[in-house]
């Protein structure tokens, strides 16, 4: 695909059905010790655990976790619509969301924790067959049909769609649109930068959200001053700086971190 | 639930009309600080000292004490202040003149929810979120905010003795338009000399 397409598809994917201004975005951070959710992960792939083929992951309790943790932190599936009312969900959808071309997938699954932990783990790993690749598939379509057509058309197209899209850009969405837009994409995303081996990222929220949980990779990190080490990942959440203050997102991780210092207790 | 609906459909009213929604270009630099003394203090004491740090610093960066006045726009006050945010931005309050007792922190922390969110800051903001845990932090700042000084941390990192030695981390936010990145470090570096630790970073 060469770049102009690139970019056709990169900005459907990004810009649809999403708030076209970048949210004032902070994100805390907090390390994670592995070590329990590691051995929970090895009691749930023990043969017979799980259904054949699927596999439980460190994520994925994660995931649990956070959907548990959500339920009293509802708040941060609420949304600020731009006319300054907040948009509140009956229901935490959580999204899987990994930025990158194949590899990439959006998972909707509701309410994880409250179904028995292998269901979860099975449902959470089947959610991601579909998703990102179809909403991928979709744009790259688009944009293959758009070159197929005589060149004259495509001028035309061209300039009424950059018109289009700036003009877009400046105008104010309908709510009813966002709402729509939650509906289908999940109210609370999860990034599991662990897959691309990464610790923490930036990320700026521009989709209809007003939280994203970051996963981070698995890394040793000193522990005392004997330089005794322990496996960590680091848990981030960036949030709407404009509706939500620093402690409410590190009371939200504290939640998720206590669940997961025993999670074969917490998440049973 | 309803507390925070009520709370940002009253912070959200006030903002939408001020038009105080923008993001701030905003850059960040973050310098490691060595545990010591200053940090070994109750959370408050920590706290106030690193305040009074900052505002023994107010020479060093007076863009970064600029507050955007309603009608006058950004405005370079002779006195420094800065908003103060205890438990981790619970309350805020802004202070200013020479020094900031650490007492004058803890009796905010007793303050009633109902008016915990009634002022925003528009100016330098200080958080300690060390008491909750978080490592890290990347902020991005909203309108009237032109920068946030975050103490992060601890953790523990190897020395060039071979032993582990714990740091805390501190990160500016900085209004981009308002200063450069160069700037805001000398800034840091100041607050850091004036903890009178060692640096690594």
């Amino acid at each position: 695909m060469n770049p102009r397409d690139y970019i056709a598809v990169r900005r459907s994917l990004v810009m649809d059905g999403a708030q076209r201004r970048m949210v004032p975005t902070s994100s805390v951070f907090r390390l994670l010790p592995t070590e329990p959710v590691e051995e929970l992960v090895q009691e749930l792939n023990q043969p017979g655990r799980l259904p054949t083929g699927l596999k439980a992951t460190v994520e994925h309790i994660v995931i649990v976790a956070a959907a548990s943790a959500l339920k009293r932190h509802s708040h941060f599936t609420c949304l600020l619509l731009p006319g300054g009312s907040i948009y509140e969900p009956t229901r935490a959808v959580m999204a899987t969301a990994l930025d990158g071309p194949g590899s990439g997938a959006i998972g909707l699954v509701a309410t994880p924790d409250e179904k028995p932990l292998d269901e979860a783990v099975a449902e959470l790993d089947a959610s991601e067959a579909d998703g990102y690749p179809r909403f991928e598939g979709e744009a790259r379509k688009a944009v293959l049909q758009r070159r197929t057509r005589p060149l004259k058309y495509r001028l035309l197209v061209d300039v009424f769609t950059e018109g289009l899209f700036f003009i877009r850009d400046k105008v104010k969405i309908p709510e009813r649109w966002i709402r729509i837009a939650v509906e289908q994409t999940g109210n609370f995303v999860v990034h599991p930068l662990m897959r691309l081996g990464i610790d923490s990222a930036t990320v700026s929220l521009t989709g209809p959200r007003s939280a994203h949980l970051l996963v981070g990779s698995i890394h040793p990190e000193l522990s005392g001053h004997q330089g005794t080490s322990h496996n960590v990942l680091k848990l981030g959440l960036a949030f709407d700086a404009r509706i939500f203050e620093p402690f409410e997102a590190a009371l939200f991780l504290a939640d998720i971190s206590d669940l997961l210092s025993d999670p074969k207790v917490s998440l049973a | 639930m309803m507390d925070f609906v009520q709370r940002v459909k009253q912070h959200s009213k006030r903002i939408m009309r001020m038009k105080h929604v923008d993001m701030v270009p905003t850059a960040s630099v973050k310098k490691e600080v060595l545990a010591g003394a200053w940090s070994n203090a109750k959370p408050m004491e920590r706290l106030a000292r690193l305040c009074n740090v900052v505002l023994d610093n107010f020479d060093k960066e007076q863009v970064l004490w600029a507050e955007f006045d309603g009608r006058k726009g950004l405005r370079v006050s002779k006195n420094p202040a800065v908003w103060v945010g205890v438990m981790g931005g619970k309350t805020w309050r802004r202070f200013s003149g020479k020094s900031i007792d650490p007492l004058d922190l803890e009796s905010m922390s007793d303050v009633a929810p109902s008016v915990m969110y009634d002022v925003h800051s528009n100016g330098l903001e200080i958080i300690d979120l060390t008491e909750l845990q978080v490592c890290d932090w990347k902020g991005g700042l909203v309108k009237p905010q032109v920068a946030r000084l975050v103490l992060v941390g601890p953790h523990w990192r190897p020395s060039s003795s071979g032993k582990s030695q714990q740091y805390f981390g501190l990160v500016l936010d900085f209004d981009q338009r308002l200063v450069d990145g160069a700037r805001a470090s000398d800034f840091l570096d100041a607050v850091v000399s004036g903890l009178n630790v060692e640096t690594d970073g």
